[in-house]
Protein backbone atom coordinates (compact mmCIF):
# COMPACT_ATOMS: atom_id res chain seq x y z
CA UNK A 1 0.00 0.00 0.00
CA UNK A 2 2.78 2.19 1.10
CA UNK A 3 4.27 3.15 -2.50
CA UNK A 4 0.11 3.22 -4.06
CA UNK A 5 -0.30 6.75 -5.45
CA UNK A 6 -3.40 8.49 -3.64
CA UNK A 7 -5.72 9.85 -6.05
CA UNK A 8 -7.97 12.37 -6.44
CA UNK A 9 -11.65 12.33 -7.96
CA UNK A 10 -13.79 15.23 -9.41
CA UNK A 11 -17.03 14.48 -10.97
CA UNK A 12 -19.37 16.38 -13.25
CA UNK A 13 -19.73 20.07 -13.61
CA UNK A 14 -16.66 20.42 -10.93
CA UNK A 15 -14.17 18.51 -13.16
CA UNK A 16 -15.20 19.71 -16.50
CA UNK A 17 -15.08 22.84 -15.30
CA UNK A 18 -11.22 22.59 -13.90
CA UNK A 19 -10.40 20.29 -17.55
CA UNK A 20 -11.66 23.98 -18.89
CA UNK A 21 -9.83 25.99 -17.29
CA UNK A 22 -6.51 24.41 -17.91
CA UNK A 23 -7.74 24.53 -21.46
CA UNK A 24 -8.56 28.00 -21.71
CA UNK A 25 -5.60 29.16 -20.45
CA UNK A 26 -3.51 27.29 -23.04
CA UNK A 27 -6.06 28.58 -25.90
CA UNK A 28 -5.25 32.20 -24.00
CA UNK A 29 -1.34 31.92 -24.10
CA UNK A 30 -1.19 30.41 -27.62
CA UNK A 31 -3.57 32.04 -29.40
CA UNK A 32 -2.64 35.47 -28.91
CA UNK A 33 0.05 34.12 -31.44
CA UNK A 34 -2.36 33.70 -34.05
CA UNK A 35 -2.60 36.26 -37.12
CA UNK A 36 -0.78 38.66 -39.40
CA UNK A 37 -1.00 40.86 -36.03
CA UNK A 38 -0.62 38.17 -33.60
CA UNK A 39 2.03 39.40 -30.92
CA UNK A 40 5.35 37.15 -29.33
CA UNK A 41 5.39 35.35 -26.56
CA UNK A 42 7.88 35.82 -24.15
CA UNK A 43 8.76 32.73 -21.94
CA UNK A 44 11.64 31.00 -19.87
CA UNK A 45 12.99 27.82 -20.79
CA UNK A 46 13.33 24.72 -18.32
CA UNK A 47 17.33 26.56 -18.22
CA UNK A 48 15.91 29.53 -17.13
CA UNK A 49 16.50 31.54 -20.23
CA UNK A 50 14.55 33.92 -21.98
CA UNK A 51 12.55 33.01 -25.22
CA UNK A 52 10.93 34.79 -27.70
CA UNK A 53 8.70 33.15 -30.12
CA UNK A 54 5.94 33.48 -32.34
CA UNK A 55 5.55 29.83 -32.74
CA UNK A 56 2.27 28.24 -31.30
CA UNK A 57 4.23 25.03 -30.43
CA UNK A 58 6.62 26.36 -28.41
CA UNK A 59 4.26 28.13 -26.67
CA UNK A 60 2.37 25.14 -26.25
CA UNK A 61 5.12 23.19 -24.81
CA UNK A 62 6.34 25.45 -22.43
CA UNK A 63 3.07 25.65 -20.39
CA UNK A 64 2.72 23.48 -17.30
CA UNK A 65 0.41 24.31 -14.79
CA UNK A 66 -0.03 24.12 -11.43
CA UNK A 67 -3.37 23.00 -10.60
CA UNK A 68 -3.30 18.66 -11.65
CA UNK A 69 -6.64 18.49 -13.27
CA UNK A 70 -6.02 21.79 -15.28
CA UNK A 71 -2.85 20.69 -16.41
CA UNK A 72 -4.92 17.27 -17.79
CA UNK A 73 -7.01 19.86 -20.06
CA UNK A 74 -4.35 21.80 -21.30
CA UNK A 75 -1.56 18.59 -22.20
CA UNK A 76 -5.33 16.94 -23.75
CA UNK A 77 -5.40 20.14 -26.01
CA UNK A 78 -1.04 20.04 -26.59
CA UNK A 79 -1.71 16.88 -28.15
CA UNK A 80 -3.97 17.76 -30.45
CA UNK A 81 -1.80 21.04 -31.65
CA UNK A 82 1.71 18.74 -31.67
CA UNK A 83 -0.80 16.12 -33.88
CA UNK A 84 -1.75 18.67 -36.27
CA UNK A 85 2.03 19.89 -36.68
CA UNK A 86 2.73 16.22 -37.49
CA UNK A 87 0.18 16.12 -39.96
CA UNK A 88 0.54 19.47 -41.99
CA UNK A 89 3.89 20.94 -40.31
CA UNK A 90 1.78 23.96 -39.18
CA UNK A 91 -1.71 24.88 -37.66
CA UNK A 92 -0.70 24.55 -33.87
CA UNK A 93 -2.70 27.37 -33.13
CA UNK A 94 -5.63 27.08 -35.40
CA UNK A 95 -6.44 23.68 -33.35
CA UNK A 96 -5.85 24.99 -29.63
CA UNK A 97 -8.54 27.78 -30.88
CA UNK A 98 -10.90 25.74 -32.47
CA UNK A 99 -10.74 22.86 -29.66
CA UNK A 100 -11.01 25.89 -27.09
CA UNK A 101 -14.02 27.46 -28.91
CA UNK A 102 -15.55 23.74 -29.03
CA UNK A 103 -15.54 23.47 -25.45
CA UNK A 104 -16.73 26.53 -25.03
CA UNK A 105 -19.68 26.67 -27.18
CA UNK A 106 -20.90 22.82 -26.00
CA UNK A 107 -20.12 23.81 -22.46
CA UNK A 108 -22.47 26.46 -23.06
CA UNK A 109 -25.66 24.09 -23.88
CA UNK A 110 -28.23 24.04 -20.99
CA UNK A 111 -29.19 20.07 -20.34
CA UNK A 112 -26.94 18.59 -22.78
CA UNK A 113 -26.51 15.51 -24.39
CA UNK A 114 -22.73 14.84 -24.90
CA UNK A 115 -23.68 11.85 -27.04
CA UNK A 116 -25.79 13.91 -29.58
CA UNK A 117 -23.54 16.80 -29.27
CA UNK A 118 -20.25 14.97 -30.28
CA UNK A 119 -21.97 12.80 -33.22
CA UNK A 120 -23.03 16.03 -34.63
CA UNK A 121 -19.69 17.78 -34.26
CA UNK A 122 -17.95 14.93 -35.81
CA UNK A 123 -20.68 14.81 -38.93
CA UNK A 124 -20.17 18.39 -38.68
CA UNK A 125 -16.62 18.15 -39.25
CA UNK A 126 -17.18 16.21 -42.12
CA UNK A 127 -19.40 18.49 -43.85
CA UNK A 128 -16.90 21.69 -43.18
CA UNK A 129 -14.23 19.74 -44.51
CA UNK A 130 -15.83 18.85 -48.17
CA UNK A 131 -16.55 22.08 -48.10
CA UNK A 132 -13.49 23.09 -48.21
CA UNK A 133 -12.34 20.50 -50.22
CA UNK A 134 -14.75 22.13 -52.76
CA UNK A 135 -13.55 25.68 -52.93
CA UNK A 136 -9.96 24.80 -52.35
CA UNK A 137 -7.18 26.29 -55.11
CA UNK A 138 -4.36 24.28 -56.42
CA UNK A 139 -1.18 25.79 -55.63
CA UNK A 140 0.91 27.46 -58.68
CA UNK A 141 4.25 28.36 -58.44
CA UNK A 142 3.53 32.42 -58.08
CA UNK A 143 1.32 31.75 -54.63
CA UNK A 144 4.45 29.70 -52.88
CA UNK A 145 5.67 33.42 -51.80
CA UNK A 146 2.41 33.83 -50.22
CA UNK A 147 2.15 30.75 -48.76
CA UNK A 148 5.37 30.59 -47.46
CA UNK A 149 4.82 34.52 -45.86
CA UNK A 150 2.04 33.62 -43.83
CA UNK A 151 3.28 31.17 -42.28
CA UNK A 152 6.82 33.01 -41.02
CA UNK A 153 3.98 35.21 -39.38
CA UNK A 154 3.88 37.87 -42.59
CA UNK A 155 7.64 38.10 -42.98
CA UNK A 156 7.97 38.72 -46.70
CA UNK A 157 11.22 38.22 -47.27
CA UNK A 158 11.68 35.09 -45.46
CA UNK A 159 8.68 34.29 -47.08
CA UNK A 160 10.36 35.09 -50.76
CA UNK A 161 13.23 32.97 -49.52
CA UNK A 162 11.26 29.67 -48.83
CA UNK A 163 9.17 29.92 -52.18
CA UNK A 164 12.80 30.78 -54.21
CA UNK A 165 13.77 27.44 -52.43
CA UNK A 166 10.82 25.32 -53.33
CA UNK A 167 10.69 27.05 -56.68
CA UNK A 168 14.46 25.75 -57.48
CA UNK A 169 13.78 22.74 -57.04
CA UNK A 170 10.75 21.99 -58.16
CA UNK A 171 8.46 19.09 -57.04
CA UNK A 172 10.58 16.42 -56.45
CA UNK A 173 12.96 18.79 -54.51
CA UNK A 174 13.56 18.36 -50.92
CA UNK A 175 13.40 21.86 -49.33
CA UNK A 176 15.77 21.54 -45.55
CA UNK A 177 16.56 23.97 -43.14
CA UNK A 178 20.11 24.89 -42.13
CA UNK A 179 21.53 27.59 -39.31
CA UNK A 180 24.35 29.71 -40.47
CA UNK A 181 26.85 32.34 -38.51
CA UNK A 182 26.08 34.99 -41.31
CA UNK A 183 23.60 37.39 -39.83
CA UNK A 184 21.55 37.13 -42.99
CA UNK A 185 19.26 34.42 -44.76
CA UNK A 186 20.28 33.27 -47.96
CA UNK A 187 19.22 30.23 -50.17
CA UNK A 188 21.65 27.43 -51.46
CA UNK A 189 20.12 25.22 -54.19
CA UNK A 190 22.67 22.16 -54.45
CA UNK A 191 22.64 20.75 -57.59
CA UNK A 192 23.93 17.37 -55.72
CA UNK A 193 23.62 14.63 -53.24
CA UNK A 194 24.28 15.46 -49.86
CA UNK A 195 25.54 13.28 -47.27
CA UNK A 196 26.54 13.80 -42.95
CA UNK A 197 29.86 13.27 -43.04
CA UNK A 198 32.01 16.11 -42.95
CA UNK A 199 35.72 16.43 -42.76
CA UNK A 200 38.24 13.54 -41.39
CA UNK A 201 41.42 16.00 -41.79
CA UNK A 202 42.01 19.37 -41.67
CA UNK A 203 44.70 19.02 -44.13
CA UNK A 204 42.28 18.15 -46.68
CA UNK A 205 41.10 21.40 -46.52
CA UNK A 206 41.61 23.77 -49.60
CA UNK A 207 39.18 26.79 -49.05
CA UNK A 208 40.41 28.35 -45.60
CA UNK A 209 38.13 31.45 -45.63
CA UNK A 210 34.87 28.66 -45.45
CA UNK A 211 37.18 25.70 -44.06
CA UNK A 212 36.19 23.62 -46.76
CA UNK A 213 37.77 21.03 -48.85
CA UNK A 214 36.70 20.82 -52.52
CA UNK A 215 37.48 18.86 -55.42
CA UNK A 216 36.96 19.39 -58.88
CA UNK A 217 36.39 16.47 -61.16
CA UNK A 218 37.37 14.05 -58.63
CA UNK A 219 37.21 10.46 -59.41
CA UNK A 220 35.08 8.47 -56.50
CA UNK A 221 36.20 5.36 -54.86
CA UNK A 222 33.80 3.74 -52.85
CA UNK A 223 34.81 1.14 -50.12
CA UNK A 224 32.62 -0.75 -47.93
CA UNK A 225 35.18 -2.51 -45.73
CA UNK A 226 37.65 -0.42 -43.46
CA UNK A 227 40.77 0.53 -45.08
CA UNK A 228 43.56 -0.32 -42.66
CA UNK A 229 46.86 0.32 -44.71
CA UNK A 230 47.89 2.57 -47.17
CA UNK A 231 49.25 -0.54 -49.29
CA UNK A 232 45.47 -1.31 -49.93
CA UNK A 233 44.78 1.82 -51.87
CA UNK A 234 48.21 2.45 -52.96
CA UNK A 235 47.39 1.13 -56.65
CA UNK A 236 44.58 3.74 -56.64
CA UNK A 237 45.97 6.33 -55.27
CA UNK A 238 49.38 5.85 -57.71
CA UNK A 239 46.91 5.87 -60.81
CA UNK A 240 45.35 9.13 -59.83
CA UNK A 241 48.51 10.74 -59.15
CA UNK A 242 50.15 9.49 -62.35
CA UNK A 243 46.78 11.40 -64.20
CA UNK A 244 46.69 14.49 -62.28
CA UNK A 245 43.14 13.61 -61.11
CA UNK A 246 41.47 14.25 -57.94
CA UNK A 247 40.40 11.80 -55.78
CA UNK A 248 37.67 11.58 -53.38
CA UNK A 249 37.60 8.60 -50.77
CA UNK A 250 34.16 7.22 -49.22
CA UNK A 251 35.36 4.97 -46.82
CA UNK A 252 36.54 4.00 -43.24
CA UNK A 253 40.07 4.60 -42.94
CA UNK A 254 42.50 3.61 -40.39
CA UNK A 255 44.07 6.44 -38.65
CA UNK A 256 47.63 5.71 -39.87
CA UNK A 257 46.14 5.68 -43.57
CA UNK A 258 44.51 8.72 -43.37
CA UNK A 259 47.64 10.85 -41.99
CA UNK A 260 49.65 8.97 -44.78
CA UNK A 261 47.06 10.58 -47.03
CA UNK A 262 47.02 14.11 -45.48
CA UNK A 263 51.08 14.31 -45.88
CA UNK A 264 51.00 13.18 -49.53
CA UNK A 265 47.80 16.27 -49.64
CA UNK A 266 49.91 18.96 -47.77
CA UNK A 267 53.33 18.43 -49.66
CA UNK A 268 51.11 18.78 -52.98
CA UNK A 269 51.34 15.34 -54.25
CA UNK A 270 47.69 14.27 -54.39
CA UNK A 271 44.56 15.89 -54.81
CA UNK A 272 42.60 13.49 -52.49
CA UNK A 273 39.39 13.96 -49.67
CA UNK A 274 38.59 11.71 -47.38
CA UNK A 275 34.96 11.08 -45.97
CA UNK A 276 34.06 8.52 -44.01
CA UNK A 277 31.52 5.33 -45.12
CA UNK A 278 27.81 6.32 -44.16
CA UNK A 279 26.73 5.53 -40.29
CA UNK A 280 26.58 1.41 -39.55
CA UNK A 281 22.79 0.64 -39.43
CA UNK A 282 20.23 -0.51 -42.02
CA UNK A 283 20.54 2.49 -44.21
CA UNK A 284 24.32 1.90 -44.41
CA UNK A 285 24.28 -0.03 -47.63
CA UNK A 286 21.19 1.69 -49.42
CA UNK A 287 23.48 4.95 -48.62
CA UNK A 288 26.43 3.60 -50.07
CA UNK A 289 24.08 1.90 -53.01
CA UNK A 290 23.07 5.56 -53.96
CA UNK A 291 26.02 7.01 -53.90
CA UNK A 292 27.85 4.01 -56.19
CA UNK A 293 24.26 4.50 -58.60
CA UNK A 294 24.85 8.77 -58.40
CA UNK A 295 28.78 8.76 -59.29
CA UNK A 296 28.85 5.81 -61.14
CA UNK A 297 31.47 4.25 -59.19
CA UNK A 298 31.45 0.24 -58.13
CA UNK A 299 30.95 -0.08 -54.51
CA UNK A 300 34.10 -2.51 -53.17
CA UNK A 301 34.00 -5.01 -50.02
CA UNK A 302 37.20 -6.54 -49.76
CA UNK A 303 35.24 -8.93 -47.02
CA UNK A 304 33.41 -10.15 -50.33
CA UNK A 305 36.56 -10.91 -51.90
CA UNK A 306 37.39 -7.58 -54.16
CA UNK A 307 40.79 -7.01 -54.15
CA UNK A 308 41.48 -2.92 -53.98
CA UNK A 309 45.54 -4.26 -55.52
CA UNK A 310 43.49 -5.79 -58.79
CA UNK A 311 41.08 -2.41 -58.84
CA UNK A 312 40.63 -0.76 -62.45
CA UNK A 313 40.09 2.91 -63.13
CA UNK A 314 36.70 2.11 -64.69
CA UNK A 315 35.71 1.35 -61.03
CA UNK A 316 35.93 4.72 -59.80
CA UNK A 317 33.33 6.45 -60.20
CA UNK A 318 33.01 10.09 -60.62
CA UNK A 319 31.80 13.77 -60.04
CA UNK A 320 31.64 17.50 -60.75
CA UNK A 321 32.21 18.51 -57.55
CA UNK A 322 32.44 17.91 -53.91
CA UNK A 323 32.40 19.82 -51.05
CA UNK A 324 32.63 19.16 -47.62
CA UNK A 325 32.71 21.06 -44.26
CA UNK A 326 32.90 19.89 -40.93
CA UNK A 327 29.77 18.40 -40.44
CA UNK A 328 28.06 17.12 -44.48
CA UNK A 329 29.55 16.48 -47.92
CA UNK A 330 28.03 17.83 -51.44
CA UNK A 331 28.13 15.95 -54.07
CA UNK A 332 27.89 17.80 -57.51
CA UNK A 333 26.57 15.37 -60.47
CA UNK A 334 25.79 15.75 -63.71
CA UNK A 335 22.75 14.89 -65.64
CA UNK A 336 20.51 11.88 -63.85
CA UNK A 337 20.97 8.65 -65.61
CA UNK A 338 17.75 6.43 -66.78
CA UNK A 339 18.60 3.75 -63.97
CA UNK A 340 18.83 6.15 -61.28
CA UNK A 341 15.33 7.83 -62.31
CA UNK A 342 14.03 4.20 -62.08
CA UNK A 343 14.71 4.03 -58.85
CA UNK A 344 13.17 7.42 -58.21
CA UNK A 345 9.69 6.38 -59.55
CA UNK A 346 10.20 3.29 -56.98
CA UNK A 347 10.95 5.60 -54.42
CA UNK A 348 7.73 7.35 -54.87
CA UNK A 349 6.11 4.96 -55.10
CA UNK A 350 6.36 3.43 -51.74
CA UNK A 351 5.83 7.13 -50.41
CA UNK A 352 2.45 7.23 -51.49
CA UNK A 353 1.60 3.69 -50.34
CA UNK A 354 3.54 4.30 -46.79
CA UNK A 355 2.51 6.22 -44.51
CA UNK A 356 4.45 5.89 -40.93
CA UNK A 357 6.49 8.89 -40.33
CA UNK A 358 9.50 6.94 -39.88
CA UNK A 359 9.62 5.07 -43.10
CA UNK A 360 8.57 8.40 -45.01
CA UNK A 361 11.22 9.98 -43.27
CA UNK A 362 13.67 7.59 -44.45
CA UNK A 363 12.29 7.47 -48.05
CA UNK A 364 12.56 11.25 -48.32
CA UNK A 365 15.88 11.08 -47.43
CA UNK A 366 16.42 8.63 -50.08
CA UNK A 367 14.33 10.51 -52.49
CA UNK A 368 16.26 13.50 -51.62
CA UNK A 369 19.72 11.54 -52.09
CA UNK A 370 18.84 10.54 -55.18
CA UNK A 371 16.50 13.55 -57.10
CA UNK A 372 19.89 15.11 -56.34
CA UNK A 373 18.43 18.69 -55.93
CA UNK A 374 18.54 20.24 -52.78
CA UNK A 375 17.65 23.77 -51.37
CA UNK A 376 18.99 24.66 -48.20
CA UNK A 377 17.22 27.77 -46.70
CA UNK A 378 20.46 28.93 -44.23
CA UNK A 379 18.68 31.06 -41.40
CA UNK A 380 21.00 33.92 -40.22
CA UNK A 381 20.36 36.25 -37.45
CA UNK A 382 22.74 38.84 -35.19
CA UNK A 383 21.61 36.73 -32.06
CA UNK A 384 21.06 33.49 -30.48
CA UNK A 385 17.40 34.05 -29.45
CA UNK A 386 16.58 35.71 -32.63
CA UNK A 387 18.00 33.20 -34.67
CA UNK A 388 15.85 30.71 -32.64
CA UNK A 389 12.94 32.50 -32.99
CA UNK A 390 13.51 32.95 -37.16
CA UNK A 391 14.36 28.83 -37.53
CA UNK A 392 11.11 28.07 -36.05
CA UNK A 393 8.92 30.25 -38.46
CA UNK A 394 10.98 29.14 -41.56
CA UNK A 395 10.63 25.52 -40.09
CA UNK A 396 6.90 26.17 -40.49
CA UNK A 397 6.68 27.90 -43.88
CA UNK A 398 8.63 25.10 -44.93
CA UNK A 399 5.96 22.86 -44.12
CA UNK A 400 2.99 24.58 -44.27
CA UNK A 401 4.17 25.23 -48.17
CA UNK A 402 4.99 21.51 -48.34
CA UNK A 403 1.20 20.91 -47.44
CA UNK A 404 -0.05 23.30 -49.64
CA UNK A 405 1.69 21.70 -52.20
CA UNK A 406 0.20 18.70 -51.24
CA UNK A 407 -3.46 19.45 -51.13
CA UNK A 408 -4.06 23.22 -52.38
CA UNK A 409 -4.71 26.41 -50.53
CA UNK A 410 -7.90 28.30 -49.40
CA UNK A 411 -8.40 31.44 -48.53
CA UNK A 412 -6.51 32.42 -44.93
CA UNK A 413 -7.37 34.45 -41.55
CA UNK A 414 -9.39 32.23 -40.80
CA UNK A 415 -12.01 33.17 -44.07
CA UNK A 416 -12.50 29.75 -45.28
CA UNK A 417 -14.04 28.42 -41.59
CA UNK A 418 -15.74 31.58 -41.51
CA UNK A 419 -17.54 31.02 -45.01
CA UNK A 420 -18.22 27.18 -44.10
CA UNK A 421 -19.48 28.27 -40.96
CA UNK A 422 -22.42 30.14 -43.35
CA UNK A 423 -22.61 27.99 -46.01
CA UNK A 424 -22.75 24.48 -44.47
CA UNK A 425 -26.49 24.14 -43.15
CA UNK A 426 -26.46 22.77 -39.51
CA UNK A 427 -28.98 19.89 -39.02
CA UNK A 428 -28.59 18.84 -35.78
CA UNK A 429 -27.75 21.27 -32.12
CA UNK A 430 -23.92 19.32 -32.44
CA UNK A 431 -23.17 20.44 -36.09
CA UNK A 432 -24.44 24.41 -34.90
CA UNK A 433 -22.07 24.10 -31.89
CA UNK A 434 -19.15 23.33 -34.17
CA UNK A 435 -20.12 26.08 -37.24
CA UNK A 436 -20.60 28.42 -34.37
CA UNK A 437 -16.91 27.64 -33.00
CA UNK A 438 -15.25 27.27 -36.78
CA UNK A 439 -15.64 31.46 -36.67
CA UNK A 440 -13.29 31.74 -33.68
CA UNK A 441 -9.62 31.64 -35.61
CA UNK A 442 -11.22 34.51 -37.63
CA UNK A 443 -12.29 36.57 -34.55
CA UNK A 444 -9.34 35.62 -32.70
CA UNK A 445 -7.25 37.32 -35.65
CA UNK A 446 -9.16 40.23 -35.56
CA UNK A 447 -9.11 40.55 -31.63
CA UNK A 448 -5.15 40.01 -31.92
CA UNK A 449 -5.06 43.15 -34.80
CA UNK A 450 -7.57 45.10 -31.96
CA UNK A 451 -10.42 45.49 -34.39
CA UNK A 452 -14.26 44.82 -33.13
CA UNK A 453 -15.48 41.76 -34.43
CA UNK A 454 -18.88 42.85 -34.89
CA UNK A 455 -18.68 45.78 -37.52
CA UNK A 456 -18.03 43.26 -39.93
CA UNK A 457 -19.90 41.86 -42.00
CA UNK A 458 -18.42 38.83 -43.08
CA UNK A 459 -21.56 37.20 -44.65
CA UNK A 460 -21.29 39.18 -47.33
CA UNK A 461 -19.07 37.86 -50.00
CA UNK A 462 -16.95 34.28 -49.76
CA UNK A 463 -13.50 34.22 -49.48
CA UNK A 464 -13.38 37.80 -48.87
CA UNK A 465 -12.38 39.48 -45.82
CA UNK A 466 -10.49 42.02 -44.01
CA UNK A 467 -6.29 42.34 -44.13
CA UNK A 468 -5.33 43.18 -40.57
CA UNK A 469 -2.28 44.91 -42.00
CA UNK A 470 -3.78 47.28 -44.55
CA UNK A 471 -7.25 47.92 -42.90
CA UNK A 472 -9.26 46.71 -46.10
CA UNK A 473 -11.54 44.50 -47.70
CA UNK A 474 -9.69 42.14 -49.93
CA UNK A 475 -10.11 38.38 -52.05
CA UNK A 476 -7.77 37.03 -49.24
CA UNK A 477 -6.45 34.41 -52.10
CA UNK A 478 -5.59 37.08 -54.51
CA UNK A 479 -3.95 39.16 -51.35
CA UNK A 480 -2.20 36.27 -50.50
CA UNK A 481 -3.93 35.60 -47.34
CA UNK A 482 -4.19 31.90 -47.71
CA UNK A 483 -3.67 28.87 -45.75
CA UNK A 484 -2.79 25.46 -46.70
CA UNK A 485 -5.85 23.14 -47.21
CA UNK A 486 -4.24 20.45 -45.25
CA UNK A 487 -3.35 22.84 -42.07
CA UNK A 488 -7.11 24.01 -41.88
CA UNK A 489 -8.48 20.33 -41.98
CA UNK A 490 -6.27 18.48 -39.64
CA UNK A 491 -6.36 21.05 -37.38
CA UNK A 492 -10.41 21.00 -37.39
CA UNK A 493 -9.48 17.24 -36.80
CA UNK A 494 -7.87 17.12 -34.21
CA UNK A 495 -9.61 19.88 -32.42
CA UNK A 496 -12.90 17.74 -32.88
CA UNK A 497 -11.32 14.85 -31.85
CA UNK A 498 -10.00 16.15 -28.18
CA UNK A 499 -13.09 18.83 -28.16
CA UNK A 500 -15.58 15.28 -28.23
CA UNK A 501 -13.18 13.16 -25.76
CA UNK A 502 -13.13 15.69 -22.88
CA UNK A 503 -16.85 16.13 -23.52
CA UNK A 504 -17.46 13.09 -23.29
CA UNK A 505 -15.86 12.60 -19.68
CA UNK A 506 -17.47 13.34 -16.29
CA UNK A 507 -15.19 12.14 -13.98
CA UNK A 508 -11.44 12.89 -13.56
CA UNK A 509 -9.15 11.22 -11.69
CA UNK A 510 -5.69 13.14 -10.77
CA UNK A 511 -2.56 11.98 -8.73
CA UNK A 512 -2.76 13.76 -5.57
CA UNK A 513 0.00 16.33 -4.51
CA UNK A 514 1.58 16.22 -1.58
CA UNK B 1 84.67 -1.92 -30.86
CA UNK B 2 84.56 -5.34 -31.76
CA UNK B 3 81.31 -7.32 -31.83
CA UNK B 4 81.63 -10.96 -30.07
CA UNK B 5 80.51 -14.47 -31.57
CA UNK B 6 77.66 -14.24 -33.79
CA UNK B 7 76.55 -10.55 -33.30
CA UNK B 8 77.08 -7.34 -35.51
CA UNK B 9 77.34 -3.91 -34.89
CA UNK B 10 74.99 -2.14 -37.26
CA UNK B 11 73.29 1.49 -38.03
CA UNK B 12 70.41 2.22 -39.63
CA UNK B 13 70.11 3.79 -43.00
CA UNK B 14 67.39 6.04 -42.42
CA UNK B 15 65.44 7.06 -45.27
CA UNK B 16 63.05 9.43 -44.58
CA UNK B 17 59.97 9.98 -46.69
CA UNK B 18 59.98 8.18 -49.95
CA UNK B 19 57.86 8.08 -53.31
CA UNK B 20 56.88 4.88 -54.71
CA UNK B 21 57.15 4.38 -58.25
CA UNK B 22 54.04 5.35 -58.57
CA UNK B 23 54.84 8.66 -56.95
CA UNK B 24 52.97 8.18 -53.82
CA UNK B 25 54.87 9.50 -50.68
CA UNK B 26 55.45 7.11 -47.91
CA UNK B 27 56.58 8.57 -44.54
CA UNK B 28 59.12 5.69 -42.73
CA UNK B 29 56.33 4.51 -40.47
CA UNK B 30 53.89 4.26 -43.14
CA UNK B 31 56.40 0.85 -44.79
CA UNK B 32 55.91 -0.79 -41.66
CA UNK B 33 54.69 -3.57 -43.16
CA UNK B 34 57.88 -3.84 -45.04
CA UNK B 35 59.66 -6.68 -42.35
CA UNK B 36 63.21 -6.02 -43.97
CA UNK B 37 64.93 -3.11 -43.55
CA UNK B 38 68.25 -1.76 -44.90
CA UNK B 39 71.59 -1.38 -42.43
CA UNK B 40 75.40 -0.83 -42.44
CA UNK B 41 77.58 -3.05 -41.05
CA UNK B 42 79.96 -1.49 -38.86
CA UNK B 43 82.05 -4.34 -37.31
CA UNK B 44 81.48 -8.42 -36.90
CA UNK B 45 81.82 -11.04 -34.42
CA UNK B 46 84.41 -13.44 -35.24
CA UNK B 47 81.74 -16.34 -35.86
CA UNK B 48 80.59 -14.41 -38.47
CA UNK B 49 80.52 -16.01 -42.11
CA UNK B 50 79.35 -14.31 -45.44
CA UNK B 51 78.84 -11.05 -44.07
CA UNK B 52 82.05 -8.25 -43.56
CA UNK B 53 82.13 -4.75 -42.78
CA UNK B 54 80.70 -1.97 -44.93
CA UNK B 55 78.41 -4.70 -46.27
CA UNK B 56 74.73 -2.90 -46.80
CA UNK B 57 72.19 -5.83 -45.34
CA UNK B 58 68.63 -6.43 -44.99
CA UNK B 59 68.16 -7.24 -41.80
CA UNK B 60 64.69 -8.12 -39.64
CA UNK B 61 62.97 -4.46 -38.37
CA UNK B 62 62.13 -6.04 -35.35
CA UNK B 63 65.40 -7.39 -34.13
CA UNK B 64 68.36 -6.31 -31.96
CA UNK B 65 68.83 -3.59 -29.62
CA UNK B 66 70.22 0.11 -29.22
CA UNK B 67 73.75 0.82 -28.14
CA UNK B 68 75.44 3.51 -26.90
CA UNK B 69 78.83 4.55 -28.03
CA UNK B 70 80.75 7.84 -27.93
CA UNK B 71 77.37 9.55 -28.00
CA UNK B 72 76.57 7.39 -30.86
CA UNK B 73 73.58 5.09 -30.82
CA UNK B 74 74.25 1.58 -32.81
CA UNK B 75 72.43 -1.85 -33.21
CA UNK B 76 73.27 -4.98 -32.73
CA UNK B 77 71.65 -7.89 -34.02
CA UNK B 78 72.30 -11.86 -34.73
CA UNK B 79 73.43 -13.29 -37.59
CA UNK B 80 70.78 -14.96 -37.95
CA UNK B 81 68.40 -12.01 -38.41
CA UNK B 82 70.52 -10.87 -41.55
CA UNK B 83 68.87 -11.99 -44.54
CA UNK B 84 70.29 -10.45 -47.81
CA UNK B 85 73.74 -8.48 -48.34
CA UNK B 86 73.74 -6.19 -51.54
Amino acid sequence: MSDAIVKNLSFGKEASDKVFAGIEKLAKAVSSTLGASGKCVLLEDAAGRPVITKDGVSVADAIILLDPVENMGATLLKEAARKTVREAGDGTTTATVLAHSILKNAYAVENPNAREIKEGINTGIENVIKYLDSVSIKVDDKMLDQIATISTNNDPELGKLVGDAFRSVGNTGIVMMETSVEPDCSLQVVEGVQCDMGLTNTHFITNQKNKTAELENPLVLLVESPIESIRQIQSVLEFVIKNNKALLIIADLDQTVLSALAMNKSKGNIKVNVINAPTYGINRKEIFDDLALLTGATLINEDLGDDLDLIQPELLGSCIKSVTNHEETILHVGETKPEVLEIIEEVKKSLTENLQSNTVIKLEKRLARLTAKIAIVKVGANSEIELKEKADRIEDAICATKAAIKEGIVPGGGIALLNASYNVDAKTLGEEILLDSIRAPFNTILENAGIDVVSLDPVSKTGYGLNVITNKTVNMIEAGIIDPLLVTKSALRNAGSVATTILSTDCVINNMRM
Amino acid sequence: MRAVGKNLVIQKIKEGTTATKGGLLLAESQRDDIRYIEGKVLHVGSEVVGVKELDTIFYDRHAGHKIEYNKETYYIIKLTDVVVVL
